[in-house]
């Protein structure tokens, strides 16, 4: 199609546009190499599938839209829509050099459809772009902003647009006949010329535009590298290298005796995935808006911490410059209560959670620098291995009067209560311990516990950062469950659950772990456990990050208050994999909330506005927190804060 | 400066759980064994001063078998350089005199500047070793230490020391000397992990009555421990047996620990669900017939 000279000039424009995107690109790629080894090169046919459903299926921003998020829609549309013009870009390379390779050479029906496609396309990608235009800088939702780079991006695919369509009319109009008959666009706008008497300088017209609309497709190219939009390059492998662990199972430092590998200080400390994990992020703000912390107003939001980093990585010469404070403050990083909001609504799959406990592993075990308030738990953990510091002599005083034993005393029982520290210790969740052994009890089951051999788990010192702690209270516990053959573990509180069930099997300790609202809902299932007499009542259940977002369990809980005659379950607005932190997770349960407001207060006044009467919920943290929190509300409503246990033990006696 | 530290390993339990009064009624896998907190205290002091001089030395010393290992060498780890351990199988039950006689004999061999302990074991509550030793030692002694200053001379120490309700008297005195310190001086330092994994390895000096040059005839104590009485069980409160009962149920109710437990059970829910099943426990126990 073009002259010798043009096509001389597209070579060196093609060139040009190789060597700089390839430069950037081997750039990036060298960044990344700074990063710590780290195996996610396994189950490639697994990670192919998941890919596959994300990116192609679109569920990567899909699954937010059943959250009232819609751009997920016009996020596909655009993905589609773009994904074609990508295709018709190659065409337009290859016909300049040869004029024959156009669509049509797979044959007349398919250019015609091409061209039918690649105009509708067109259109639907302007729509989109009009309405993210609008959403962005007039409607502005909060996690949005309106920034110069997000602006360019969208003139940009704009003006692609327009300039397929220009070309296409002036080539119309040129030609003096469709190429392609369907083109129904290009058809439409090469008559409006002619009208306007542009027919004599349709061929100049044509080919500038031409030019034009290639020129700028190289430059976006390039650029795609410099922006946030890397994340339709990085993003495609950053699911396809997702962590297959169980979400929310933090990895153990292989080198923690050699005092090795304790955490981030630098971001060559990273893993290269953490680092990959920079480039996919979109920017899109999702995680900030979901974030806990950044609601209730503390530094922490983790969208800018992502792109913070970023700037980080891509400006740091030799990636040796300290992280902390200069790139991410210590207020920010002890403010994540690891609830997972985020990393459940992450588009992209970046793993927040794990990012900040590798910065609170530096912090403590290579600077012992954390709140002073933590520092009477670690002591509690290492002399009294329990949260409370009341010592192994105290954890069976929440049995007095009841009919339990230990497995010190007899080792026939079916399965195991982990009571856990906040049930043996704390007064208020006693109380809830008692009545789930209660009901355990009351449906037949020879249950026993561990009494004075039992000791913390491990989470609150693993979430903190102190990995060595932790690691020693696991072995104490693998050790003693193994000594007497525990197969099955039923847990209280959804901590433990998480910790017992998929962290302990990285440290050699397999058992059945079950949380006590499944194993009581089975209890009920299978007829053991009998429902008595109706409860009439309104009820609201607050799902625990631990054994909703990060387990998966949603339904067991509400199944058995479903199974409740009378009884009224409502929802919070956020509910499920939306609901929101009592602020207690992560730690945060020992130390001072002094930023913003309080989070469980957010949470209760949630709660409260439902009008129910109670507010259940399946955590002893959760529990405290929001009784607090309800108690510190300004309201005349009545609303008890109960386990749900506790529920349907009244309706079970 | 060469700065000595007592500390006391402890064996702690808030709770009373054994049967023998021999054992302090503490069942022994309930043994928590640690440092007695004011000597934590003073070990992070000592450090600080270190610290705050940029050189000299901080030692510890402590008497006895090694029953918190761990815990004696995680005060290493907070930034001690050595750890002296004084034993011999031929001190027999010493006292606080004894006790700081020994601990006096191991401190001059050292000749350190300053001497730091805690004001008192939380295990026996003594508070005496401090001012006994420094009384064989003929060092000036300040307790209830809770703020130090080197003078510029560095010949000197000012002091301030809690004289009860927030009261508090500052003193000066010649160095060497020795410090009992108090809570409230600082918080101990939670040390790193790098350091912690260092202190697990490093070896714990040991010294025995012979490296001290002590004639064991010496080891007088100056009292004796007659008999430890331990406090009546806390009387428990329980209502009254009823009195229609005849005299031997009554004492079966006392020994019981209360009355008869209430076998009733409160109603809950909306009074047509109460009535309701008022009307259901009437009709199952019989009382009304349909």
């Amino acid at each position: 199609m073009l002259p010798l000279g043009g096509k001389i000039i597209l070579l060196i424009l093609i060139l040009m546009t190789l060597f700089f995107f390839s430069r950037r690109a081997y750039f990036l790629i060298r960044l990344l190499q700074q990063g710590k080894p780290e195996n996610r090169f396994n189950h490639w046919g697994k990670r192919l599938k998941y890919v596959l459903v994300q990116v192609f299926g679109g569920r990567c921003t899909l699954k937010n839209v059943t959250r009232g998020d819609y751009a997920g829609f016009g996020h596909l549309l655009l993905f589609y829509g773009f994904s074609l013009f990508l295709i018709s870009y190659l065409f337009h390379i290859a016909e300049g050099f040869y004029e024959k390779l156009s669509p049509s050479i797979l044959g007349h029906g398919f250019n015609h459809l091409f061209f039918l496609f690649l105009d509708i396309a067109g259109l639907v990608v302007i729509a989109v772009i009009l309405w993210a235009a609008v959403r962005r800088y007039l409607i502005r939702p909060n996690r949005l902003d309106p920034t110069l780079e997000a602006g360019i991006i969208l003139v940009v695919v704009f003006s692609l647009m327009l300039l397929h369509y220009l070309t296409e009319g002036f080539r119309i109009l040129m030609e003096g006949r469709p190429f392609a008959e369907w083109s129904f666009v290009g058809i439409a706008l090469s008559h409006l010329f002619e009208e306007l008497g542009l027919k004599g300088s349709s061929r100049s017209f044509f080919f500038s535009f031409w030019w034009l609309h290639l020129i700028v497709v190289f430059g976006f190219s390039i650029y795609v590298l410099y922006s946030k939009h890397l994340h339709i390059l990085a993003s495609f492998f950053n699911l396809f290298f997702h962590s297959l662990e169980h979400r929310g199972a933090l990895p153990p430092i292989s080198e923690l005796d050699k005092a090795k590998g304790l955490g981030v200080s630098k971001i060559e400390d990273f893993s290269w995935k953490k680092l990959l994990d920079l480039y996919a992020c979109t920017e899109c703000g999702r995680c900030t808006a979901n974030c806990p912390a950044s609601i209730s107003g503390k530094p922490l939001r983790p969208r800018d911490l992502i792109y913070h980093l970023k700037a980080h990585l891509l400006t740091s010469k030799d990636g040796r410059f300290p992280i902390i404070p200069q790139v991410v403050t210590e207020d920010e990083l002890w403010a994540c209560t690891t609830c997972h909001a985020c990393v459940e609504v992450c588009p992209v799959d970046i793993e927040h959670v794990e990012r900040m406990i590798d910065f609170r592993r530096h912090l403590v075990m290579s600077q012992a620098d954390f709140p002073s308030e933590v520092k009477s738990l670690f002591r509690n953990l290492e002399i009294f291995r329990d949260t409370h510091g009341k010592g192994p002599s105290l954890r069976t005083e929440w049995t007095i009067g009841l009919p339990i034993k230990t497995f010190r005393e007899s080792q026939q029982f079916e399965i195991l209560y982990w009571v856990g520290c906040e049930g043996s210790f704390h007064d208020r969740n006693k109380e809830v311990s008692k009545v789930i052994l209660k009901t355990i009890q009351g449906a037949g089951v020879k249950v026993g516990i561990l009494g004075k051999d039992e000791m913390c788990c491990g989470d609150p010192a693993r979430r903190i950062g102190n990995e060595y702690l932790f690691r020693e209270l696991v072995h104490r516990n693998i050790g003693i469950l193994n000594h007497y053959g525990v197969k099955k573990i039923v847990t209280y509180c959804p901590h433990c659950y998480h910790t017992l069930k998929n962290e302990y099997p990285l440290f050699g300790g397999q058992f059945e772990v079950i949380h006590y609202t499944v194993y009581i809902n089975e209890l009920l299932r299978n007829g053991r456990l009998k429902i008595r007499r109706p409860l009439e009542g309104q009820v609201v259940f607050h799902d625990p990050c631990y054994l909703g977002r990060i387990n998966g369990i949603y339904e067991a809980p509400r199944e058995i208050l479903k199974s409740i005659p009378a009884l009224n379950l409502k929802e919070m607005p956020l509910s499920k994999e939306r609901s929101f932190c009592c602020g207690a997770g992560g730690g945060r349960m020992w130390m001072h909330e002094s930023q913003g407001e309080r989070i469980n207060q957010i949470r209760s006044r949630e709660a409260i506005e439902t009008k129910a009467d109670w507010v259940a919920t399946s955590c002893p943290y959760c529990l405290t927190m929001m009784e607090d929190g309800v108690r510190g509300q300004e309201t005349k409503e009545q609303v008890n804060v109960l386990d749900l246990s506790e529920i349907l033990y009244r309706v079970i006696l | 400066m060469k700065i000595a530290v007592c500390i006391k390993q402890i064996q702690y339990i808030y709770a009373r759980t054994g049967r023998d009064p021999k054992t302090h009624f503490i069942a022994e896998e309930d043994r928590i064994r640690m440092i007695n907190p004011y000597d934590e205290l003073a070990v992070e002091e000592a450090i600080r001063i270190k610290e705050r001089l940029g050189e000299g030395e901080v030692i510890l010393i402590t008497l006895g078998d090694l029953m918190a290992e761990r815990a004696l060498k995680r005060c290493l780890a907070m930034g001690a350089d050595r750890l002296i351990q004084i034993h011999d199988p031929y001190f027999k039950k010493l006292d606080p005199w004894t006790t700081s006689m020994i601990l006096a004999k191991a401190i001059e061999r050292l000749t350190p500047d300053l001497i730091f302990c805690g004001k008192e074991a939380v295990d026996d509550h003594n508070g005496q070793v401090g001012a006994y030793l420094a009384e064989w030692l003929g060092y000036p002694y300040i307790s209830c230490v809770v703020g130090l200053e080197l003078l510029p001379n560095k010949k000197a120490m000012r002091v301030s020391r809690a004289l009860g309700r927030g009261d508090k008297e500052i003193l000066e005195c010649l160095i060497p000397a020795l410090f009992s310190v108090e809570k409230g001086i600082n918080e101990p330092r939670y040390p790193t992990l790098p350091n912690l994994l260092k202190a697990f390895e490093q070896k714990i000096e040991c010294w025995d009555g012979k490296t001290l040059g002590l004639q064991m005839d010496e080891i007088q104590p100056m009292t004796e421990v007659v008999e430890i009485q331990y406090p009546r069980p806390r009387v428990k409160r329980i209502s009254a047996p009823d009195g229609h009962l005849n005299g031997f149920e009554r004492v079966l109710n006392l020994l019981a620990g209360s009355k008869m437990e209430k076998k009733g059970r409160l109603l809950e829910g909306s009074p047509e669900q109460m009535a309701a099943e008022i009307v259901r426990f009437l009709r199952e126990n019989g009382i009304i017939k349909d």
